[in-house]
C-alpha cells in the first residue's frame, strides 16, 4: 500500500485524447501530478460521472480538482453547454466558463475545457495536426493537395476532415496494429511537443496541477 | 428488512451514513476503514444473547485469552474515549451504548415504534459480559471467517432436509451450480466406527465422502444455506464471502443465493475484497426486477485520516465501472 495525495483528474472523451494529453502533461513535467481517464464520449458522461461520485478516488478527496474536456467538433457554444448540462444534472453546479473553478458540495472543485481553446472549433487531432505540420510543412503540399482533391470529387469535405489528414500520416506504420494507431503516432512521428498549438492545453495542466 | 443504517462514534467511524440499502448489500473498502465494524454493529442492533455475548470473538482474535482482551473489546466500541457515547441508528430501531466509566456499559435501545427496551450490558471483573432483560428484534445468522463444528451444520442439515425433500433437492441443486458439479446427493449420517453424524457427500464415485474433505467453498456454502433454510433469520451476516469461492462459479453462486435470500425473505450484508466478486454479483443481479443489489464502501479521507466516508452505489454505476474497467473496491 502506499500514502495517496490530492491530485487533479482530468477526463477525456476517448483513448486518444487521453494519451496525447497525458502524453503533453508528461513532456510538460507534470508526471504524477493529474490523472487521465476517459469517459467514452458525451452520450456516456452523465452515467460515467454519476460512478465516478461512487468511486474511492472521489468519496476519499484523492481528487481535489476535476477536469471535464470535450473537443469543440464543429459548435464551441454547444460543447460548453453540453458539458455544463452534464456537471449540473450530476452536481448541481454550474460551471459557465470553460475553465472556471467551481466548488463542489462533496469537497473539491469542477470545471470543464473545451478543446481546441476557447472559442476554437476543433478535435484533439487538431493540435496534433497543427504541431506535425509545423515540423514538417513540406509533406503537407502533397496532403492538402490530395485533400482538396477529394472534396472536389466528393462535391463535400470528408467527415472529420483533421482526424482524416492526420490518419493519412499515421496510416504509415509498419504493422497492421500500428496503422490507424495515435500510440505509434506518438512514439514514432517526433511530435513536437512544445509547438504553440499546445500552448492552451500545456498552460491549463500547468496551472491545475499546482 | 434495513433500509438505512447509521453509525455515530462507533469504533473507527465517527459519522457514516448507509441509506437505501438492498436485500443484498455487500461491504467493500480497503485495510482497517471498518467493514467488520458494520457487520458488528448489525450484531449489537439485531444479536441475541448468546451472539452479543460472543461478539468480541466472532469476527475477531483477541490478542490473548483472559480479562483485559475481552474488556478492551467493549471499550474500543467507543471511538473516542473523551465521547461517552454511540449509537447506531436503523429505520428498524436504534442502540445507544454508554460507557459509565464504571467498568459497566448500558445499552439501551429504541425501537422504531417509539416503544424503548433496556437492556444492560455490564461486563464484569473476569471480562466476562452478562445482559439483562434483552429479546433480539430479530433473528440473525452470523457466518464469520473461522469455519463452524462440522457437526453443528451437519446437525442443521438434518433439521431440514432429510424430511423434506424438496430442501434436500434445493441445496443439492444450489450446491452442484455453484460449487461441485459432480455432486449426485448429499447424506446425514453416522458411520459405524464414527463418533458424530455428519453429511456425506456422493460425487458417483462408489463411496460417499464427509463434507469437511471437500474444501472450504463446499463447506460454507453449505452452511450459508443450512442457515438460510434451518434458522429461518431476517439477517445474514457473512464475513468474507469470497472466501474458497472460485472466479469460474461466482456468478451461479451469487444467482443461487439471491433466488434464496429473496425467496426466504433474508436480507444479507456480506463484506469483500475481491473484485470479482463484486462483479459476478453484479451480473447475478442486473436483471432481477426487484433490483435486490447495494455496494456500501467506506473510504478513509486522504485530507484527513481519521474520518471515514460512506458511499451506497447499485447497478448502474457498477455497470459503468465494469464498461470502463474502473476499480469500485
Amino acid at each position: 500500500m502506499k500514502i495517496r495525495t490530492p491530485k487533479t483528474l482530468v477526463l477525456c472523451e476517448g483513448k486518444d485524447d487521453e494519451l496525447v494529453m497525458q502524453t503533453l502533461a508528461s513532456h510538460s513535467g507534470l508526471d504524477g501530478h493529474l490523472v487521465f481517464l476517459q469517459y467514452g464520449g458525451e452520450s456516456k458522461l452523465r452515467e460515467y460521472l454519476k460512478t465516478l461520485m461512487a468511486r474511492s478516488g472521489f468519496q476519499n478527496r484523492e481528487y481535489t480538482k476535476i477536469l471535464i474536456t470535450r473537443d469543440a467538433d464543429q459548435n464551441y457554444d454547444a460543447a460548453v453547454q453540453s458539458l455544463k448540462d452534464a456537471v449540473h444534472e450530476v452536481f448541481s453546479v454550474n460551471v459557465v466558463t470553460p475553465g472556471e473553478w467551481v466548488e463542489l458540495s462533496t469537497g473539491g472543485k469542477i470545471s470543464t475545457w473545451v478543446i481546441c481553446g476557447p472559442n476554437q472549433t476543433g478535435m484533439i487531432e487538431t493540435l496534433c495536426l497543427d504541431a506535425v505540420r509545423a515540423k514538417n510543412p513540406e509533406q503537407f503540399t502533397c496532403l492538402d493537395s490530395f485533400m482538396d482533391c477529394l472534396e472536389a470529387q466528393w462535391g463535400h469535405k470528408p467527415h472529420e476532415k483533421v482526424r482524416f489528414t492526420l490518419w493519412t500520416i499515421i496510416a504509415q506504420g509498419k504493422t497492421a496494429q500500428d496503422r490507424l494507431s495515435i500510440p505509434y503516432a506518438i512514439k514514432n512521428l517526433d511530435f513536437n511537443w512544445d509547438d504553440p498549438a499546445y500552448a492552451s492545453l500545456r498552460q491549463l495542466f500547468q496551472d491545475i496541477s499546482g | 428488512m434495513i433500509s438505512t443504517l447509521e453509525l455515530k462514534q462507533f469504533r473507527g467511524l465517527e459519522h457514516v451514513k448507509f441509506e437505501n440499502l438492498g436485500r443484498v448489500n455487500l461491504i467493500v473498502g480497503g485495510n482497517n476503514v471498518g467493514k467488520t465494524s458494520i457487520l458488528e454493529s448489525l450484531v449489537l442492533l439485531c444479536g441475541n444473547m448468546n451472539q452479543l455475548t460472543e461478539l468480541p470473538t466472532t469476527f475477531r482474535e483477541l490478542p490473548q485469552k483472559g480479562d483485559d482482551a475481552l474488556a478492551s473489546f467493549w471499550k474500543l466500541l467507543l471511538k473516542n474515549e473523551r465521547i461517552y457515547e454511540f449509537r447506531i441508528i436503523s429505520d428498524i430501531g436504534s442502540i445507544e451504548g454508554c460507557d459509565t466509566a464504571l467498568g459497566q456499559w448500558a445499552f439501551s435501545r429504541l425501537r422504531s415504534d417509539g416503544n424503548s427496551l433496556e437492556i444492560s450490558l455490564i461486563f464484569e471483573s473476569n471480562g466476562t459480559v452478562s445482559i439483562k432483560n434483552y429479546k433480539a428484534p430479530f433473528h440473525l445468522s452470523i457466518l464469520s471467517t473461522k469455519q463452524k463444528d462440522p457437526a453443528v451444520i451437519s446437525e442443521l442439515y438434518n433439521r431440514i432436509a432429510p424430511l423434506n425433500p424438496d430442501n434436500e433437492t434445493k441445496i443439492e441443486e444450489l450446491l452442484r451450480n455453484s460449487i461441485e458439479p459432480r455432486l449426485r446427493r448429499l447424506r446425514y449420517a453416522r458411520p459405524e466406527g464414527t463418533k458424530t453424524h455428519l453429511v456425506y457427500v456422493d460425487l458417483g464415485e462408489g463411496k460417499m465422502i464427509p463434507f469437511t474433505q471437500m474444501g472450504q467453498a463446499f463447506a460454507r456454502t453449505l452452511q450459508v444455506y443450512c442457515e438460510i433454510f434451518a434458522q429461518r433469520p431476517k439477517i445474514l451476516l457473512i464475513d468474507e464471502i469470497e472466501n474458497g469461492l472460485y472466479y469460474e462459479g461466482m456468478e451461479d453462486y451469487w444467482k443461487g443465493l439471491m433466488a434464496v435470500l429473496e425467496d426466504q425473505d433474508v436480507q444479507l450484508f456480506a463484506t469483500t475484497h475481491s473484485r470479482e466478486c463484486m462483479e459476478a454479483a453484479y451480473r447475478a443481479a442486473k436483471d432481477i426486477p426487484s433490483d435486490p443489489l447495494r455496494y456500501l464502501r467506506l473510504d478513509r479521507r486522504i485530507d484527513d485520516a481519521a474520518k471515514i466516508v460512506a458511499t451506497t452505489f447499485g447497478k448502474a454505476e457498477m455497470a459503468t465501472a465494469i464498461e470502463f474497467n474502473l476499480e469500485m473496491r
